[in-house]
């Protein structure tokens, strides 16, 4: 029985072109947009190297700041600050520092590579844990008596030194510096802002950053807890650190501390100063979108089917005429909804991939390998299951159930 | 306006076919009532019906238009509840049945003709015939296709069994309907005007085609239709008017 319902579907759905095509249309959009957006952002919040531990890492790049005769301020820390009061925070607690990437030079044959490089100390190499295809990263040692060295991206290497060859112990030259490479590490995509650079090479502070008494320049503050447990314990020994600064009568410092997915959320919406609370906003935002989304394949499937009740009235009640029993036609009903949902699902499946693709290649998210997440999928389409049922199958259910003459009543053909 | 459908007649009709002689009664209409409530006003279709219809009769039904005449057929085909009255079906009466039992009786017991044909109009001409078989457990899909084609080419449409509906005449579809009601090989065929929509070459075919399968089948017919003539040709000619009965 199910085979031949399958065939009814089948031939339903393929009659009903324009029907078909709208739901479809509908389903496999909502689907498409659901998976980029979920592989987007798991791949600048999810677990992956450099930051593979994300229940680990706590981000300082900002801090509330008042000082006295003016207001609030969120500002970043200075080096200055991070180094001279926040570098230990207890045993098991990895600290780092860097600054924010600068737009650096390098030259090839003559030809200009424009390149991203990320000032950082030694215990950035600690706090994250980047995948090393050659070298290792520079010591903290290194770092502090500002040895001309750098870490260099897999691409870097392959546009400077040329695929295949050997760039470890090389030089490379950027800005007329000249750098010694002592380490390549796989590719990171620019989502991936707290690590994201093309070389990586020992801080040094501008004048400003170090500038006692100044606590705001452009620095961040990273910080890998042992455990995911030990994590509250990090938080109070930040606070605890924070409070020993000492401060003028009226100024008082407080670090908001982020976890992965929070800046990500804080980088997507704070910067535009709409809210104060980026999280909840984030979550509010994307929850809002998700049911969105879902809705309007329900909403589509809904009216369609409204729409073809009547049509559909007069086929009960000749299928009832000749034998057809409520439960039958329940299950053809279903069946079809479900035969239109899972074609819409793949489909969307498709999409999303397709798009993916072609998003892992472009500059927008360089370095970006992503994959539509299964789960996700799975998630999705048994909510679209669920909403096409309620909108295809629950009414019908409701006309089977009818007397053949009421439904014959519905339409004259 | 009430209609009132009079009690069968008892006294012999004038017959053109061949009696067969009155078998066991399959039909039992028994002080059947049904009363259209609608908001304004309530319409009596039928009153009072009692009526036995023997098996291997082929019965004919006459009468002005809003009579009840259809909806007779609705009831007695177990597509619509009498308002009141009681209905056997092979001496059982019909409230007695479950849904699916009834389910079951629609489709082995009975083919329907409609007034207005009332085919699916998504589904191409052979598979609405095989509409009956669809539902018959045992039926695979070849065979179900071998006789939906066979009922077709006794009616004359075996060269359109991949049209659909809608690309059909009229009168074509009044016989895609006659196939679909013959495919399932039914005991009763109740026929609601089923030459209405031909011409009278061809609804002279569609009514020989019922004579034959009444007689060479013993399939009992019900027709309801407004030809005298054809009328004539059936055993037994139930007539009535608003409010009166004529024999
Ligand atoms: N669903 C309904 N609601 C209200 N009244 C109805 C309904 N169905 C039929 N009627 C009324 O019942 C009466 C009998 O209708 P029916 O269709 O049985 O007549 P008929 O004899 O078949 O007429 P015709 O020869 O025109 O087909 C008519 O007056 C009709 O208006
Ligand atoms: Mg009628």
């Amino acid at each position: 029985m199910f085979f031949s319902y399958l065939k009814i579907a089948w031939k339903v759905l393929l009659r009903r072109k324009f029907f078909t095509l709208i739901s479809l249309v509908g389903i496999s959009f909502t689907l498409m947009i659901l998976l980029v957006g979920v592989a987007l952002y798991d791949r600048a919040a999810g677990a992956y190297a450099p930051e593979q531990h994300p229940d680990r890492l706590l981000f300082g790049s900002y801090m509330q700041l008042k000082m006295s005769g003016n207001g609030e301020m969120k500002v970043r820390p200075s080096y200055w600050l991070i180094n001279q009061y926040l570098r230990k925070l207890g045993p098991g607690t990895q600290v780092g520092i860097s600054g924010e990437v600068q737009a650096v030079a390098a030259y090839v044959g003559g030809r200009k590579l424009a390149l991203a490089l990320k000032p950082t100390d030694g215990g950035f190499w600690q706090v994250l844990q980047f995948r090393f295809l050659a070298g290792r990263p520079y010591s903290e040692q290194q770092a502090r008596s500002g040895e001309a060295v750098t870490v260099i991206s897999a691409r870097t290497a392959r546009q400077y030194f040329g695929a295949g060859q050997p760039a470890v112990g090389q030089v490379l030259e950027a800005n007329e510096k000249r750098y010694r490479v002592v380490g390549v590490v796989a590719d990171v995509p620019t989502m991936r802002f707290h690590a994201y650079a093309d070389l990586w090479a020992p801080y040094e502070p501008s004048a400003l950053e170090r500038q006692p008494e100044v606590p705001f320049g452009e620095s961040e503050l990273l910080m890998l807890a042992s455990s995911a447990a030990a994590v509250p314990d990090m938080r109070a020994a930040l606070r605890r650190a924070v409070a020993a600064i000492p401060m003028d009568d009226d100024s008082r410092i407080a670090f908001l501390p982020s976890t992965l997915g929070e800046s990500v959320a804080d980088r997507l919406l704070a910067r535009y100063n709409w809210t104060s609370k980026p999280v909840q906003l984030f979550q509010a935002l994307s929850g809002g979108a998700v049911a969105l989304l879902l809705l309007l394949p329900a909403l589509n499937l809904i009216s369609m089917n409204v729409s073809r009740m009547r049509e559909r009235a007069s086929e009960i009640g000749i299928r009832k005429a000749f034998g057809a029993t409520a439960g039958t036609l329940a299950g053809q009903f279903v069946v079809e909804t479900l035969v239109l949902t899972l074609l819409g699902g793949l489909l969307g499946l498709l999409l999303a991939a397709t798009l993916l693709r072609g998003l892992s290649g472009s500059y927008l998210a360089a370095y970006g390998d992503f994959q539509p997440s299964l789960i996700v999928f799975g998630w999705a389409l048994a909510a679209t299951l669920v909403f096409g049922l309620l909108s295809g199958a629950y009414p019908a259910w409701r006309m089977a159930r009818l007397s053949a003459v009421e439904a014959l009543k519905h339409a004259r053909t | 306006m009430t209609n009132l459908f009079a009690s069968a007649t008892d006294s012999p009709q004038p017959v053109a076919a061949p009696v067969a002689g009155p078998g066991r009664a399959v039909l039992q209409l028994t002080g059947i009532e049904k009363v259209y409530q609608t908001r304004t006003i309530e319409t009596v279709a039928l009153n009072h019906v009692n009526l036995t219809i023997h098996q291997g009769e082929f019965v004919s039904v006459m009468g002005p238009s809003g009579c009840g005449k259809s909806t007779l057929l609705s009831i007695m085909g177990l597509l619509d509840e009498p308002t009141s009255g009681t209905l056997e079906l092979d001496g059982r009466p019909v409230q007695s049945y479950s849904d699916k039992e009834l389910a079951r009786l629609r489709n082995h017991k009975i083919g329907f003709v409609f007034q207005s044909y009332h085919l699916i109009n998504d589904l191409s001409v052979l598979d609405n015939v095989e509409l009956p078989l669809l539902y018959r457990a045992g039926v695979g899909g070849k065979e179900r296709r071998q006789r939906a084609y066979a009922a077709l080419e006794k009616v004359g449409l075996g060269a359109r069994t991949g049209h659909f509906p809608s690309q059909l005449s009229g009168g074509q579809r009044q016989r895609v309907a006659i196939a679909r009601a013959l495919a399932g090989e039914p005991e009763i065929i109740l026929a609601d005007e089923p030459t209405g929509n031909l011409d009278s070459v061809m609804g002279e075919e569609i009514m020989d085609l019922l004579l034959t399968l009444n007689r060479e089948q013993g399939t009992t017919i019900v027709m309801v239709t407004h030809d005298e003539q054809q009328a004539l040709k059936t055993q037994r000619l139930i007539r009535f008017f608003d409010g009166s009965q004529v024999s």
